[in-house]
């Protein structure tokens, strides 16, 4: 077994912070280093970020490995593939933990080929055996079964785990520690590389095609009439959701075609999706199968849509929509 | 140019209607064999390709057991030009550092120029084939692409790489490269009558480990790098937040909508009434996981 | 006395104008033979099996005996008779020219062929219809002019028409005075009851035969020239149906309306892509349509507004066969070079217009010319997928859905019994048998709504003590919406696959819950080598009920309207619905506008339940309301998709009193 028992969580930037399930990963990560009596320390690649040290500290992190650079506003997968090959290389920790996001899931697999360390991407729980051993479970078959996966080997292993399996316990924070800084080596300046980035398109939720949507507001007959949709807009603006309906929805002029999900529509797979006066037909729900945490919000409480998602909510919509809104931006600008 | 794309056929579990826990539940009509649907996007960017341009070859490669070909006839079916099966029984028990090194040899051969597979696939959810195989074969990669388009006097790829959101990072690599797509807006075409009956004759051009070099599967094996060690039903998520979550997979919770009758007796989320404070509670750790609040 | 036409007219203008007659003959002959030379090269129909004498009957009845034109008379579209009149005055005004003035004037055998007893009488018989042409005639002036039936519209040629009905009318006026003039001058002995007037009124002019000579010589000309205009022009214009339509009658088949035609998967054939892929059937047909517009009249989807209208179709298609055929007219635009190409195929007929078709076959049933607009709407759609790979995405959702997990929904085989969990129902395997095999179907196998009409369905035949079984994981889709959509290599597959799952099977008879089901398995099963006694469920309950194995008991009273579903009544003359709902004490079934084998569709037929709206009205909607007329407490049918489609359709309308049900819900409730 590797006497070096370095766990290290790759933290990804949102919005000029730590992004929450990075956080929630360094929570998982100190959970591991306590139970393989491990230790744990962090990697981030990104422009400067306030009060990182504490962030990464507080939360157990010894160091904090970075690269402090302003210009890396985006991942480039080249780059990020270059300056932590040579970190890894030298520090050999026992567990790299990364995000399965558009970043963890496109750079782990390099890494992991590089250094020829056994990889589980997708993973939803980590267990530590008793001897040290550890089990990753990853959900296989779109969730319907789990696998546990076992690496070969005593050297690095490296997991992307995903991030809707994480959940953060901050209110029980009370550790006040710093991480210590870290800097990477640079560097060398610009070579020619075979991927660069090249441009950045930011997605509007207005205007996309709703099958791409990760995010979306879909409405059916409880909305009633036309004018009700305005707060519905205004919300699905908040959360940065597509609006999607049901067929009648469709047919009453109030949603045009494109947005129309189910038997005789489209087909969606967003990461969360709010269902507003949808009672559930079966010729709507083809259109939600691939459809991950999903909201309820219908008036009739026997409606059989509340029970079959993760939070029914018994209301008229129309009149919990805009308290939601208020709600909402009450948080934002507290945040 | 040479275009290939490796199509996976996969055994998806759709259901578990069996009564024997040894098997998960699972009774044979529950595995549906069919095209990885990634794959299957990844042949329409091909084949988008191949429309466009003249002189473009496309060719679906194809690694597993004989139900692989089914894959393959459908990618006939819809287009390609031929069809590769490496044949590989014990497919199962090889992880994809093993995997992409057989891909690897067979890619070799053929020179493609370009390479393309689905991001993940259905059944084991890895998603490591492709990124393996760009890495063994030293050629660019780039994940989760949307939009392709070679330009640049065919030596060059211009990506739209969807991230999160559905924001799209604009990327550029030299070719011969290697890329793993999502979905994006794509339906893939529907096969016409024609290619139906063309592939239902067309021939299949069979490898063995053996000949890409690898004569015994034990050489293979030796470059597994993780072991499935038991398989089993969902687990409920740790309940560490707030709220209290559904205890219900993904798939049990489809189940639930879409045939109530049948899974009757489960739970589903939990219901609250609109009007409490509770609801905004747990409303805030649902938009907050999805990383829409911050607070 | 009596002397020859010669005294008359001069050999000179009789040359002259039979000169004329015939060369228009000839050149309309010449038309006549390229359109028959047309339809000969269409693609061979498989004959069909008719009982000898079928044909003739058949003939008889609608040709002579007019029976579908008279058969949708009332007193707000007389139509019909009109027809009847037009019809046989057509015939007998031909026979008349034909023998009087072609074979009279025309050879100067007027002696010859007049002064006989039977010609007296085929006289005075013309000139009855005559008369009643010229009324028939002013009628129709009225009916186009302020009547304006919508089913005419909308490419109605007035000026054409108006022209038409004024040369018929100056035609007939020719006739009467000719006769009348002939009798006047003693070249004949007799005048019919009209020429006999005129002759009356002619013999009192006073200045004389030179005014009258003038007049015979006008008249016969004018009469002359009128009828080599009407030979120069039928053969072009939708009244060579005249010509065409008897043929059409005599050639149909008598085949189930619900069955489509099979294409051989090792033919070139795959759909209707080009005008060398017609039947020589379906070049017929176009030729018989008269654009009358009764199909459009019937049409759900053009009641709906939608971007449909059968008739249009068929003239579409036509105007495309004649012009690969040179046969377009100079005043229609001539030739413009169209072909009958593939890539002109999807130019014809858009295809808004091909997915609006509900495929409810409202159309072929309203053609009194025997026309079915289905097959070639089906055969264009089976075009656009097995060739093109042309159609709605949302389409490529169903084709993946059912290929993957071999139905509808894409719940997969495992799941097939799943609604059966629990019921002990008997499932058929190769170690037992029933007596009735119940073929669920994916609606109610997979779809919550009808999952419970499926357990109804079970506890009432049980009840009933019928020896019941399902298939279980056994069973595939039907391939029924396959078909309709036009994949038929798909729908193929699974027929097979079903076929040989039943054959191995030992069972009586089927008994399916949907009509669509019911309608494939009994009508087209059987082009695949598939032949199975197959029963809907009302026509099994029928018979359970009349013969006492079923007594329904009495419950609340309430007033039901019943909605016949199309591929019941109307594809399969199956109405034993209404008479079961009859038959339950306390239920009052309602007069229905369109009930029977005139229903009217849901809307959810032909695949329009995996499609996108064509726009327009809804037809559900429009259905339901005239459902809802009586204020029904309950709106019944007897198909899952009628269901789906009805009370999707009330609760657009908020008639939240009304409940849809399937009537083996109500059945259930009672036993």
């Amino acid at each position: 077994m590797n006497a070096n028992k370095e766990i290290w969580v790759l933290l990804e930037a949102d919005d000029k912070k730590i992004s929450r399930q990075s956080l929630a990963l360094l929570e998982e990560g100190e959970r591991l280093a306590s139970e393989c009596n491990g230790q744990l320390q962090a990697v981030f690649l990104g422009p400067a970020i306030e009060g990182i040290g504490r962030e990464a500290g507080s939360r157990g992190a010894g160091t904090l490995h970075q690269y402090v650079d302003e210009g890396l506003r985006q991942y480039d997968p080249l780059f990020y593939e270059q300056v932590l090959l040579d970190l890894l290389k030298e520090r050999q920790p026992f567990l790299l933990l990364a995000l399965s996001s558009s970043l963890g899931a496109d750079l782990l697999p390099r890494l992991s080929f590089k250094l020829g360390a056994p990889l589980v991407t997708n993973c939803a729980e980590i267990e530590v055996l008793e001897n040290g051993e550890l089990h990753f479970i990853k959900p296989v078959q779109k969730g319907r079964l789990f696998s546990t996966v076992q690496c070969k080997g005593e050297g690095m292993r490296m997991v992307t785990f995903l991030p809707e399996r994480l959940s953060s316990c901050e209110a029980s924070r009370t550790n006040e520690a710093e991480a210590e800084l870290s800097e990477m080596k640079r560097l060398a300046a610009d070579t020619v590389q075979p991927v660069r980035v090249t441009g950045f398109l930011k997605a509007d939720h207005r205007t996309m095609d709703i099958t791409e949507a990760e995010i979306i507001v879909a409405i059916g007959r409880g909305l009633g009439s036309k004018e009700n949709l305005r707060a519905i807009e205004s919300f699905a603006d908040q959360i940065g959701g597509a609006i999607g309906g049901t067929r009648p929805m469709v047919d009453e002029g109030i949603l045009p075609y494109e947005r129309q999900i189910g038997q005789t529509g489209k087909r969606v797979a967003p990461r969360l999706i709010f269902l507003f006066g949808i009672s559930g037909a079966t010729e709507f729900v083809q259109g939600i199968a691939a459809a991950g945490t999903s909201v309820a919000i219908n008036i009739d409480s026997q409606s059989p849509i509340l029970k079959s998602v993760d939070l029914g909510i018994v209301g008229d919509l129309n009149v919990l929509t805009p308290r939601i809104v208020q709600h909402i931006s009450t948080v934002m600008k507290r945040a | 140019m040479k275009i290939g794309v490796l199509t996976k056929t996969v055994g998806f579990v759709n259901a578990q209607t069996g009564t024997d826990s040894g098997t998960n539940y699972i009774c044979p009509e529950d595995i549906i064999r069919m095209l990885n649907p990634l794959d299957e996007v990844a042949l329409e960017y091909a084949l988008e390709i191949k429309d466009r341009s003249v002189g473009v070859k496309v060719v679906a490669v194809s690694l597993g057991d004989r139900s692989a070909e089914e894959g393959l006839r459908r990618a006939l079916a819809m287009g390609v030009d031929e069809a590769i099966h490496i044949r590989c029984e014990e497919l199962g028990q090889l992880d994809a550092m093993a995997t992409s090194a057989l891909l690897a040899r067979a890619c070799e051969r053929e020179g493609f120029d370009l390479i393309l597979c689905g991001d993940t696939s259905i059944d084991d959810n890895d998603g490591l084939e492709g990124p393996y195989l760009a890495g063994r074969l030293a050629i660019p990669h780039i994940s989760r692409a949307v939009k392709v388009s070679v330009g640049g006097n065919r030596q060059l790829l211009e990506v739209e790489r969807v991230v999160e959101r559905g924001d799209r990072q604009l990327m550029q690599c030299s070719l011969p490269a290697l890329l793993t797509v999502q979905k994006g807006s794509t339906v893939p075409r529907y096969p016409t009558l024609a290619g139906f009956l063309h592939a239902e004759s067309s021939h299949v051009r069979v490898l063995n480990p053996a000949d890409l070099e690898f004569a015994r599967n034990v050489t293979l094996f030796s470059l597994n790098t993780t072991r499935i060690a038991a398989r089993s039903n969902p687990k409920p998520k740790k309940q560490r937040g707030v709220a209290e979550r559904s205890r219900l997979s993904a798939a049990e919770r489809i189940d639930l909508m879409v045939s109530r009758d049948a899974t009757k007796g489960k739970e589903g989320g939990t219901i609250i009434d609109g009007l409490s404070e509770e609801m905004f509670t747990r409303l805030d750790d649902i938009l907050e996981e999805a990383g829409i609040l911050k607070r | 006395m009596i002397s020859g036409v010669e005294s008359v007219l001069t050999s000179p203008e009789r040359l002259a104008l039979f000169l004329l007659l015939g060369v228009v003959a000839l050149m309309a002959a010449w038309t006549v033979c390229r359109r028959c030379a047309l339809i000969g090269q269409g693609r061979s129909v498989a004959p069909v099996d008719e009982p000898s004498g079928g044909r003739l009957k058949r003939f008889l009845l609608y040709v002579p005996g007019q029976l579908s034109n008279l058969r949708g008379v009332s007193l707000s579209d007389p139509a019909g008779i009109q027809h009847l009149v037009l019809f046989w005055g057509g015939i007998i005004l031909s026979l008349y020219y034909l023998i009087f003035f072609i074979v009279g004037d025309g050879f100067g055998v007027q002696n010859l062929v007049r002064e006989n007893f039977p010609a007296r009488i085929f006289l005075a018989v013309t000139e009855i219809l005559g008369v009643l042409l010229l009324v028939a005639l002013a009628w129709g002036v009225f009916r186009r002019t302020v009547l304006r039936p919508g089913r005419l519209g909308p490419d109605f040629e007035g000026g054409l028409f108006l022209g038409i009905t004024l040369s018929a009318a100056v035609l007939l006026f020719c006739l009467f005075s000719l006769e009348g003039l002939r009798f006047t001058f003693k070249v004949t002995s007799y005048a019919g009851p009209v020429s006999g007037l005129l002759a009356g009124w002619f013999m009192g002019i006073s200045d004389g035969p030179d005014s009258l000579a003038s007049l015979f010589h006008i008249a016969w000309w004018v009469q002359g020239v009128i009828l080599a205009c009407f030979m120069f022009y039928v053969p072009y214009s939708s009244h060579q149906h005249a010509l065409f339509a008897p043929f059409n009658i005599f050639a149909s088949s008598p085949q189930p309306t619900g069955r489509l035609s099979v294409i051989a998967m090792d033919d070139s054939y795959r759909g209707l892509s080009g005008v060398k892929d017609f039947t020589w059937k379906q070049l017929l047909e176009f030729y018989g349509c008269t654009q009358c517009g009764k199909c459009q009249d019937a049409c759900p989807a053009n009641a709906a507004g939608k971007p449909l209208s059968p008739k249009k179709v068929i003239q579409d298609l036509r105007i495309w066969v004649d012009e690969t055929g040179n046969l377009v007219p100079f005043w229609k635009g001539g030739n413009k070079g169209g072909n009958g190409n593939c890539a002109d195929a999807a130019g014809r007929v858009s295809d808004e217009e091909l997915w609006s078709c509900t495929t409810c076959m409202a159309c072929v049933q309203a053609c009194p010319a025997f026309i079915s607009s289905v097959d070639k709407i089906v055969d264009l759609r089976r075009d656009r997928v097995l060739s093109r790979s042309r159609f709605f995405p949302e389409l490529t959702n169903l084709f993946r859905d059912l290929e993957n997990f071999g139905d509808v929904f894409g719940r997969s085989r495992s799941r097939r019994e799943d609604w059966a969990v629990g019921r002990s129902v008997k499932v058929l395997t190769s170690d037992n048998q029933a007596d009735t095999l119940f073929w669920v179907g994916c609606q109610a196998a997979f779809h919550d709504r009808h999952q419970k009409s499926a357990t109804s369905l079970v506890k009432v035949l049980r009840r009933a003590g019928v020896d019941l079984a399902i298939m279980g994981k056994g069973e595939l889709c039907c391939g029924d919406p396959m078909r309709r959509l036009g994949n038929e290599y798909q729908y193929q597959n699974f027929v097979r696959r079903n076929i040989e799952q039943l054959k191995k099977l030992r069972f009586k008879r089927i008994v399916t819950y949907c009509p669509h089901c019911y309608n494939t398995l009994k009508n087209e099963y059987p082009q695949f080598d598939g032949k199975f006694e197959v029963v809907h469920y009302t026509e099994l309950l029928g018979d359970l009920i009349s013969s006492g194995k079923l007594s329904p008991k009495k419950s609340e009273p309430v007033k039901v309207a019943y909605h016949d579903p199309c591929y019941l009544a109307r594809g399969n003359g199956v109405v034993k619905g209404r008479e079961i709902l009859a038959s339950l004490p306390g239920t009052t079934p309602l007069e229905v506008e369109r009930s029977g084998e005139k229903t009217f569709c849901c809307g959810g037929g032909g695949g329009a339940m995996w499609m996108r709206d064509t726009g327009g009205a809804k037809i559900n909607e429009m259905r339901v309301k005239e459902l809802a007329k009586d204020n029904p407490g309950i709106i019944a049918t007897s198909c899952p998709y009628c269901v789906v489609m009805l009370e999707d359709g009330a609760r657009s309308l908020g008639l939240e009193n009304v409940k849809c049900k399937d009537l083996i819900e109500l059945v259930s409730e009672m036993v």
